[in-house]
């Protein structure tokens, strides 16, 4: 019993803490769909590796398939998706070979607030950036099979 | 940026950033520059030298993404690329074969005690271990925790990668010292054991000169202490031409 409650307070307590963060770094929250132009600055919060990133928030709907496309002309960007229960799920580099800009294509397992985390490969870049958020149609209801 | 000029931008902008308070938009200007395959800059494409397999490894092969089974630990994804050293093209249908430790230093499944240190739960588990399969642009996910360390070893990720079945490498990828000291001393499910007792340079694997592990390294970014992503770009050859870490 005593083990169950120290794994109780241990996991409320990563919960509180990963909140608090998202809370402390988030800066937009999202309509979908949407389009996006803002600036990463030398006064947003860091990662580890010294870039710094913004947090986007968003309500999605499981099972919708989501389009989101970070670019920059200023700065080489790197894309994140966490969902709802705070799990990194989804990310992107280059969208291809020949791009520095990040896209995700990505179907939501989850109902309810998501994080997009718009950030720079390199450290200390700032700059403009683009986000657009696509097909944010949710899913139709799903028939219920008849039993004949 | 294609598709869009400055005027729609600015128009797109003040229609969906009702809620963007904090930080007012600008505009971009139009894409530049040469572009490259940029993850890694220097060593993208050196081929990734093996390392020791180690006596924790299991034949499980479950092929999932989701490794936890429910381990608590920082939210880490892990998106690995695999690339061909002589081409650096990306190699899909490469299975990815990892494991690691929980965030207390114990390895699951019914292996070798000085993995599990006896642990019967861990012993009759599976967790942090899986296989997956690289996608056509040769990128594979794995949803895990940060691994947690034990006595003699850095924080490690064990890792064998097989295409057609055969063997191109195997061998452990490591994380700055630096960061995971932040994640020990900040993230709840591992406070309690406190910084690792072994750095990357002392490693018994590893260790030596900083440089040697470098290419073994994992590119993080953490969100906070809340969230980690944890990109890797592996290079193989055939098992003919491999080197030794």
């Amino acid at each position: 019993v005593q083990r169950l409650i120290m794994r109780t307070l241990t996991f409320l307590a990563a919960l509180f803490a990963a909140e608090a963060a998202l809370a402390q770094c988030t800066n937009a929250t999202l309509t979908c769909p949407a389009t996006i132009a803002a600036v990463l600055s030398a006064d947003d919060c860091a990662s580890y590796d010294g870039s710094r990133y913004d947090l986007l928030q968003f309500s999605g709907t499981a099972g919708t398939t989501l389009t989101i496309q970070l670019r920059s002309s200023g700065f080489d960007t790197f894309l994140g998706l966490i969902d709802p229960a705070g799990v990194p799920i989804a990310d992107n580099d280059d969208v291809s070979p020949g791009s520095t800009d990040s896209k995700i294509t990505h179907t939501l397992g989850a109902s309810g607030t998501w994080t997009i985390v718009a950030n720079s490969v390199q450290p200390a870049v700032v700059g403009d950036y683009e986000l657009v958020v696509s097909g944010c149609a949710a899913p139709g209801p799903r028939r219920r099979s008849v039993r004949h | 940026m294609n598709g869009m000029n400055r005027r729609d931008l600015i128009t797109k902008s003040l229609a969906a950033v009702a809620l963007f308070a904090a930080k007012p938009g600008s505009i971009l200007a139009e894409a530049v520059g040469i572009k490259r395959l940029d993850l890694t800059p220097t060593d993208v494409c050196t081929l990734t030298c093996r390392s020791t397999l180690g006596p924790c490894f299991y034949e499980g092969r479950v092929a999932r993404r989701d490794i936890t089974e429910g381990q608590g630990g920082l939210p880490t994804l892990l998106s690995l690329l695999v690339v061909n050293a002589d081409t650096c093209q990306p190699v899909p249908g490469a299975a990815i074969d990892i494991w690691h430790a929980n965030a207390n230093g114990l390895y699951s499944a019914p292996i070798s005690n000085m993995c599990t240190d006896g642990n019967t739960a861990a012993r009759n588990s599976t967790f942090l271990r899986g296989i997956q399969t690289t996608d056509a642009d040769g990128w594979a996910h794995f949803n895990t925790v940060y691994p947690g360390w034990y006595s003699g070893r850095t924080p490690h990720i064990h890792s064998t990668v097989r295409v057609n079945s055969s063997e191109m490498v195997t061998t452990q990828f490591f994380f700055p010292d630096d960061l995971s000291t932040k994640i020990y001393t900040a993230h709840p499910a591992y406070t309690a054991r406190g910084r690792a007792d072994t750095t990357n340079t002392r490693d018994n694997v590893i260790g030596g000169a900083a440089a040697r592990v470098t290419p073994f390294l994992f590119q993080p970014k953490l969100i906070g202490t809340s969230q980690l992503f944890a990109l890797k770009v592996i290079a193989i050859r055939s098992s003919a031409t491999t080197c030794n870490a």
